[in-house]
């Protein structure tokens, strides 16, 4: 019983009213069957009922406060007693706050280091060794560009690419909805352009096949294609796939 | 020393109801100790039902509506393990009482 009981009850406090209320007259009502049964008018049966009965609303009050026992008075009552409880022996209360407290602090002090060192670092090689080279205030709309958020046009990439001595290789990508599938059946998914040395500066290893690789960069068009983890698993019903066309 | 009062009894006298006749509705149990007693004993309503959910929120009883014979909707009351046991305490209880009440009764 307990606690959820309780909470159960005080969401419930109409409903169990009228449990109440209709147990109460179920009762009434037997006791008129019977009465008729013996040979009373209907009249003189409910006369006799509602006398042995008493007064309904008094009686359907003291029911429901039986059932209100079930209410948050005795749950702070269970409190109160608790921390008596803990109050006469300070000794095992002050064990019990401390394995409570160190046990959760430990746990999670265990999941935040976890977190920062496994879950919220670039599942690649050297995440800690990657920067992103921008053009100090923006691109400002120099040159071609072709979204708001471009930031190299291609001449500077290769400008760059050519340039990268800070850094040991470099790669460009570009955000980009693609459409996949024939005709009506194509959908819209997320996607990157990348170039070349993508997946060989992110020092990422294929699950399946091989990965983009700078002998696959080719112009306009696209070529090559490298499905995610994810999508391979939703989308393409993750089966080894087969070199195909990209339709 | 056996505890025990008015309320004790009434609830010894529910109790035992239940478990002799099952389970059964509050209307049911009035009759039954009114017959079993001949009439002796009369139990109110008013202090059936106070009795009947306190002991249902102790946990001593569960609860359930039913059709009655009469095809009428009733809440039937059955008891529970910790009800048995409650009632084996209190028969003992009652033996007690009545053993020193009629004590009391011969020295007199």
């Amino acid at each position: 019983m307990g606690l959820f009981r309780r909470i159960w009850a005080l969401g419930n406090r109409t409903a169990l009213r009228r449990d109440n209320r209709d147990e109460l007259r179920e009762h009434m009502q037997m006791r008129i069957d019977a009465n008729m049964a013996r040979g009373m008018s209907t009249e003189d049966a409910q006369r006799e009922a509602r006398r042995r009965f008493g007064n309904p609303v008094v009686m359907r009050e003291r029911v429901d406060a039986e059932d209100a026992a079930l209410g948050l008075a005795s749950l702070f009552r269970d409190a109160r007693y608790a921390v008596r409880g803990f109050l006469k022996s300070p000794g095992f209360a002050l064990v019990a706050i401390l394995a409570l407290a160190l046990g959760i602090g430990a746990n999670t002090a265990i999941f935040e280091l976890l977190d920062a060192v496994r879950m919220r670092s670039l599942p690649v090689q050297g995440p800690q060794e990657l920067a992103e080279v921008h053009i100090a205030g923006g691109n400002r709309g120099f040159g071609i560009t072709d979204g708001p958020y471009t930031q190299f046009t291609i001449p500077m990439w290769q400008e760059v690419r050519r340039n990268h001595e800070p850094f040991s290789s470099i790669f460009a990508w570009r955000a980009t909805d693609v459409l996949a599938g024939r005709m009506t059946d194509a959908k819209r998914i997320h996607g990157l352009e990348v170039s070349g040395e993508f997946f060989n500066v992110l020092g990422v290893a294929p699950w399946q096949g091989r990965l983009i690789e700078p002998q696959d960069e080719a112009g306009c068009e696209i070529s090559k294609v490298v499905a995610s983890y994810p999508y391979w698993r939703s989308q393409l019903g993750g089966q080894p796939l087969r070199p195909t066309r990209l339709q | 020393m056996a505890k025990n009062d008015l309320q004790g009894a009434l609830d010894l006298l529910v109790l035992k109801s239940i478990a002799q006749l099952g389970s059964m509705h509050g209307y049911g149990i009035v009759m039954h100790i009114e017959r079993v007693s001949d009439e002796l004993l009369t139990v109110e309503e008013g202090s059936l039902y106070p009795a009947l959910h306190r002991m249902e929120q102790n946990g001593w009883v569960r609860a359930e509506w039913r059709v009655t014979e009469a095809s009428r909707r009733a809440k039937y009351y059955s008891l529970t393990a910790a009800g048995r046991k409650q009632l084996a305490t209190r028969v003992k209880n009652w033996e007690q009482v009545v053993k020193g009440v009629q004590a009391i009764m011969r020295f007199a």
